[in-house]
């Protein structure tokens, strides 16, 4: 664990309640915009980032120092996201059946409607790109947002899902494959 | 578009997760072959996209404030002293009010004179039989320590003495002659509830 965490971590189990604020507002951005990318709705999102935390400061007495700050947090905002996605059954329609290692994925079609002008190229990649995820089944999907928004490593994301190193690198390798093809899909 | 079999490195090879040798040779791989290069620049554009489009705007300070109050030990304090607080205020009013309605009812107000008549003389009751009690007790006590014994043989000799005149015929009718007149004297003397009379007529004594 880094060193501001670790003494941020040691100033809350000690009572120091601007340590608590220090503590969530160093976090806050990043496993909302985790939990907003996977339940796609600002509510929920909202819920899911306010019970990470109360779960978190719940458990810090438990804390294993040793393991990354970051990656026990969002191993946290990761599952409640992915249980209310279950609650709300999000679930995309499916296009494919099972891959390689026998693990079910389904991608959405995405209509990609008309072809923006070229002042709005960029942003409307960008919108195409957060669609496409978005139809990402959740297990991909999360494995991509630990990687691409929250740069965590693969290691990282390994500890965080409780999975084995080999299983997250397959994952999002096939999750940006599934990406990219969808992408070329769309165009033109 | 045919695949190149090196194509599955690709990935790896932009994210820097090939080894130094293999990186290297994939590199020298890539200059030679369009279809590799083409799923280099393809993944390249998709990293460039995913990192653009991932960004959220922050939700903001009222997010943290209610995360803190719901972790924050002093305002969870606060929050259970509240709500302790607002739960006492209702259920004081809702038994208060109910109380009064109870207590307006006129079987109510029979039912707790009953009920109070009842506890008073269950009360004197009790208070009666521990007063008794403890006479009891005491005495026995005095006695078990043979106190009573002592002092009726200390006063018996005197009270012997002063009963011996009455004894005497003739000192006896004295004494009761004496008794009878002064229960006579004292009937006499008692309070009488004289006859209300006529009212007197105002005599002006100015004019």
């Amino acid at each position: 664990m880094s060193q501001p965490e670790a003494g941020l971590v040691r100033r809350c189990l000690a009572g120091d309640e601007k340590a608590y604020r220090e503590l969530v507002e160093m976090y806050q951005p990043r496993v909302y915009s985790l939990a907003l990318r996977m339940v796609r709705r600002a509510e929920d999102a909202e819920d899911v980032t306010q019970e990470t935390f109360i779960r978190m400061f719940r458990a810090l007495e438990r804390y294993d120092t040793e393991r990354s700050f970051g990656a026990w947090l969002f191993s946290i905002a990761a599952r409640l996201s992915i249980d209310q996605i279950r609650r709300r059954k999000l679930q995309p329609l499916p296009l494919t059946g099972r891959d390689r290692d026998d693990e079910e994925y389904t991608i959405e079609v995405e209509d990609s409607g008309p072809r923006p002008d070229e002042v709005a190229v960029r942003n409307q990649e960008e919108r195409r790109t957060r669609a496409l995820i978005d139809t990402l089944p959740p297990h991909y999907r999360v494995v991509v947002l630990l990687r691409h928004q929250q740069d965590l490593s693969y290691e990282e994301i390994a500890e965080a899902l409780h999975l084995p190193l080999g299983t997250v690198k397959a994952r999002i390798h096939r999750a940006r494959a599934l990406l990219r093809e969808r992408i070329e899909k769309s165009e033109p | 578009m045919n695949r190149c079999r090196e194509s599955r490195r690709v990935q790896s090879w932009l994210e820097g997760d090939l080894p130094g040798e293999q990186a290297t040779a994939f590199a020298e791989h890539l200059r030679g072959c369009a279809t590799c290069e083409a799923e280099m620049r393809s993944y390249r554009a998709l990293f460039l996209a995913l990192g653009d489009s991932l960004a959220v705007p922050d939700p903001g300070p009222a997010l943290t404030e209610r995360i803190l109050d719901r972790v924050v030990p002093s305002r969870l304090r606060r929050r259970f002293v509240n709500a302790i607080g607002w739960t006492y205020g209702a259920a004081s009013a809702v038994s208060t009010f109910a109380f009064a309605s109870w207590i307006v009812q006129p079987s109510t107000h029979v039912w707790l004179i009953q009920c109070f008549a009842g506890a008073s003389l269950r009360i004197s009751q009790v208070l009666l039989f521990a007063f008794q009690t403890l006479n009891r007790l005491l005495l026995e006590s005095l006695d078990g320590w043979r106190i009573l014994t002592t002092v009726g043989a200390m006063l018996g000799p005197a009270l012997r003495a002063l009963a011996r005149p009455l004894a005497e015929p003739t000192v006896a009718s004295i004494l009761v002659a004496a008794m009878f007149a002064c229960l006579a004297l004292l009937r006499w003397m008692r309070p009488q509830a004289r006859p209300i009379e006529e009212e007197v007529r105002h005599v002006g004594l100015l004019f």
